[in-house]
């Protein structure tokens, strides 16, 4: 059992997106850089960015218009050489944080980030506390039945078997 | 006139509303008002002669005022006035009554009937008002469940539950009123109206808010019953046996609108994806997280009586999300929300009586929690603990759902400054709760209630282990360079669907004292393990289709012209060109193309864009073929600069495994309901177990 957790929680670490929404491509065919290599970073890139006049989806997703000027100067500025992250501080220069659907980790967003963990960790807490009141109250194997019970179990004896089944 | 009519009915639900309240529940105030004053409330402990006697008094003082028959009579006039509003409303939008400003902000003359109907539910007044009808009709139901159930509970239980959904049909009816009445009128008609949003423009849109509504008016109900249940200090069997048929339906009622919200994302966008986080699909998933939670510990409660404050908290606190989503869907916190943004928005209504209710709520949850004790233990390893730590896991879910929505509004609020919360950080944090909990979530049919032994438990897992194991191991050899994520998902999937069913089939064949014939075994197993059995598989289902479908999707941008051939998967399809057509209020670019597998003709499939004039809007209609082994998905673009079409073909394998396990999910829900009445109806044969 213990040894199953530990599986488990040990591939929590190498994890990635499983039930997440499918990445799909809105991305025209015009659009696309002959550059396979860049065609592929800026794929990467465009899902990191929000378009900014749709509910959470990336530019790589959205049709709008606003996406599309955005899929264009991403490529643009990687034609000009820069790299990934100068990329994404490029256009997060312009739009702010907002255009990030990965929000980045700053002051603001601590809590944000830290609040996943935390109430795991309080739900630990409270459970184990759970547990342990529980059996400072009497674990049920060791609990005598109370007198009406045992009455009720005579009585149930007595006419047939109780089964097992849940 | 009609909609004088409607308005004067939905004044009327108001009024009876509270007359409900008040009447149904003289007691209900006086409960509450001795639940204030600290010295009575210690002074009576819970089941304490002196409690019990007090309220004899009471309940005989509330029979001899109201005859038993009129527990009826106050919840069929709401119903009635509720469906004469809403009639009110849906004539003035068949008949495009423009002089409502409702009418003419959403709807169009020529707007097709259905979609007239469905314009009704979308702007807030009308939604407020269908929510309203789903409540009076959910109170004539439980008004009508509790009085043929009274040997289950008793009256002043039924009384106070149905007083307090008196009361919630009032406070809802007077926000309806304040904040956005459907019934206002202007005395300039425009000639014609703005016409609908072209997006809710479909089939699916429409049955999807009465689906949410009724939902979310199941969750009132339990509400009620939980502060009835508190109210008494009463959470046990028979408030957990009350309660049941409407966890079920709440629950399926959302997991439908859920799925038609996802199916229409999927069959609307270019893109083939069909969940993104975004307000209104959390604002859907959040109750479902918790009624989900709360249909484990509801079962918990009714076997063993214990989790009783967990169940009154979660009963509470579901509808307490369910409401905030509307809130938030409601409002103009969110900015780009296509469907709120005609009408000025006013939610402020709506967030005070959240606030006055939920408060009230919780405070009797306070004052009597520690009040009810809590029925025997159980052990670590039992089939209770495997549930209790299911909800938590589901409302820790919930939990980091609801931060991820508030957070940017409460950060723009404070620092002026917005920013997105995404698809990556849900899925970061949600996948550290969510494996486990699949992980677990096999075992609880296996275990036994109270206690158990691990090895045991190991002895009955064994043949699902080894089976997911293989599945695991067959997947990563055919498939070698596969990435361990999906292979994760696709193991926890298979791990939940064979430990189902090695456990449905050890129940059948092993079990010594079952009869001789399998069927009548099926039969002895009764329908909730059936259910249960089936929406479990449905959910593996689910998710095996979701992480096969991610990591072998194929997609397919080119520019095509007339007569070429498109390669995806297994299939070919040949592009035949695009027509100009006429919709009933729209124009369409209709593409044909006809879909080829292994050169054989399969079918035609026809993505459009269309164009809707009277908003100037363009929407995009993707087309869809679900095959066998995976669907393929196409739609259309612009025309290119040198004259061909941008066509975006997705070849989705496994994805019909995503939509059939939630119809399977929601079929299990369903499965239980249905039998119950039936059982009802019938009074005879299988015995729930």
């Amino acid at each position: 059992m213990i040894s199953r957790f530990k599986l488990v929680f040990g591939a929590l670490a190498i994890l990635v997106p499983v039930i997440a929404s499918n990445p799909a491509f809105a991305v025209n065919p015009d659009e696309m850089l002959s550059n396979p290599v860049l065609e592929e970073r800026a794929r990467e890139i465009s899902k990191e960015l929000r378009c900014l006049v749709c509910q959470n989806q990336s530019i790589d997703d959205s049709d709008a218009e606003l996406a599309r000027d955005l899929r264009v100067l991403v490529r643009e500025r990687l034609v000009a050489g820069d790299d990934n992250e100068e990329v994404i501080d490029y256009i997060v220069a312009r739009y702010g944080d907002y255009v990030l659907l990965n929000p980045p980790l700053k002051p603001e967003t601590y809590i944000l980030w830290a609040s996943p963990a935390v109430l795991v960790v309080l739900a630990l807490l409270a459970v184990f506390a759970f547990y342990r009141r529980k059996q400072r109250e009497g674990s049920p194997a060791s609990a005598s039945l109370s007198k009406d019970e045992q009455e009720r179990l005579d009585e149930l004896l007595g006419t047939s078997n109780d089964d097992g089944k849940s | 006139m009609f909609a004088e009519l409607g308005h004067f009915a939905l004044l009327l639900m108001v009024v009876t509303g509270i007359g409900q309240a008040v009447l149904f529940s003289p007691l209900w105030l006086r409960a509450s008002l001795r639940m204030l004053s600290p010295q009575r409330a210690s002074a009576t402990p819970a089941g304490s002669p002196d409690f019990s006697d007090d309220d004899d008094n009471d309940g005989a003082f509330g029979q001899t005022t109201v005859k038993p028959s009129s527990l009826f009579l106050l919840p069929a006039v709401i119903l009635l006035l509720g469906l004469l509003a809403e009639g009110a409303l849906l004539n003035a939008f068949i008949v495009s009554d423009f002089t409502l400003p409702i009418v003419s902000n959403v709807s169009h003359s020529s707007t097709p009937l259905l979609y007239r109907i469905g314009a009704a539910f979308t702007p807030d007044g009308g939604a407020m008002l269908l929510w309203l009808l789903a409540l009076s009709l959910v109170n004539l139901l439980i008004a009508i469940q509790l009085r043929s159930s009274v040997a289950i509970c008793t009256d002043r239980f039924a009384r106070n539950a149905l007083s307090v959904l008196g009361a919630l049909i009032a406070i809802l009816g007077v926000v309806t009123l304040i904040d956005a009445d459907p019934f206002l009128r202007v005395t300039v008609a425009p000639l014609d109206g703005r016409g609908m949003n072209p997006q809710s423009q479909d089939l699916l849109k429409v049955l999807r808010e009465p689906f949410l509504y009724l939902g979310l008016a199941g969750l009132a109900g339990i509400f009620a019953m939980t502060l009835a249940g508190l109210l008494d200090r009463k959470i046990d069997r028979r408030f957990a046996e009350t309660m049941r048929s409407w966890t079920i339906i709440s629950w399926v009622c959302l997991g439908t609108a859920i799925a038609i919200n996802a199916y229409r994302s999927y069959s609307e966008q270019a893109w083939g994806g069909w969940w993104y986080w975004d307000t209104a699909e959390n604002s859907l998933l959040l109750p479902w997280l918790l009624a989900t939670a709360l249909l484990h510990c509801r079962a918990v409660l009714e076997k063993t009586e214990t989790l009783r404050a967990w169940t009154a908290f979660l009963g509470i606190t579901t509808l307490a999300v369910g409401w905030f989503g509307v809130y938030l869907t409601r409002s103009d916190l969110f900015a780009p929300l296509p469907e709120t943004q005609l009408l000025p928005i006013d939610s402020t209504g709506l967030l005070v009586a959240f606030c006055l209710v939920f408060a009230v709520a919780y405070y009797l949850f306070w004052r009597s929690v520690d009040q009810m004790g809590d029925g025997r233990g159980f052990d670590v390893i039992s089939r209770e603990s495997a549930m209790f730590l299911n909800s938590v896991m589901l409302s820790l879910v919930a939990a980091v759902v609801l931060i991820g929505t508030i957070y940017p509004l409460v950060l723009q609020w404070i620092t002026g400054d917005p920013i997105t919360v995404g698809a990556p950080f849900y899925v970061k944090a949600l996948i550290p709760i969510v494996l486990p909990l699949l992980f677990l979530m096999a075992f609880a049919p296996a275990l036994r209630w109270r206690q158990d032994e691990v090895w045991m438990i190991g002895r009955r897992m064994k043949l699902a282990a080894i089976l997911s194991l293989i599945t695991v191991l067959f997947v990563s050899i055919r498939f070698i360079d596969l990435s361990p994520a999906p292979l994760i998902g696709i193991g926890l999937a298979g791990w939940v669907l064979t430990a189902s069913l090695s456990d449905l089939w050890a129940r059948l064949w092993r079990h010594p004292e079952y009869g001789e014939s399998k069927y009548r075994n099926l039969q002895l197993l009764g329908p909730r393990y059936i259910s249960m059995t089936l929406s479990h598989i449905g959910l593996a289902i689910l998710i095996a289709g979701g992480s096969a479908s991610s990591i072998w999707e194929e997609q397919v941008v080119v520019s095509a012209r007339a007569g070429q051939s498109i390669q995806a998967g297994p299939y070919n399809l040949q592009y035949e060109g695009v027509s100009l057509l006429a919709g009933e209020n729209y124009a369409t670019r209709q593409a044909t193309f006809i879909l080829y597998r292994h050169s054989l003709p399969v079918t035609e499939l026809f993505p459009e864009i269309r164009y809707y004039p009277i908003r100037g809007v363009e929407t995009r209609e993707a087309d869809i073929w679900h095959g066998r082994d995976g669907d393929l998905h196409v739609s259309i673009g612009d025309r290119d600069d040198d004259g061909g079409r941008v066509v975006t073909v997705h070849y989705l394998p496994m994805m019909p495994w995503v939509w059939g396990g939630m119809l399977l999910m929601l079929i299990g829900g369903c499965f239980s309901i249905l039998t119950r009445v039936i059982l009802r109806f019938k009074k005879t044969g299988v015995p729930a177990s």
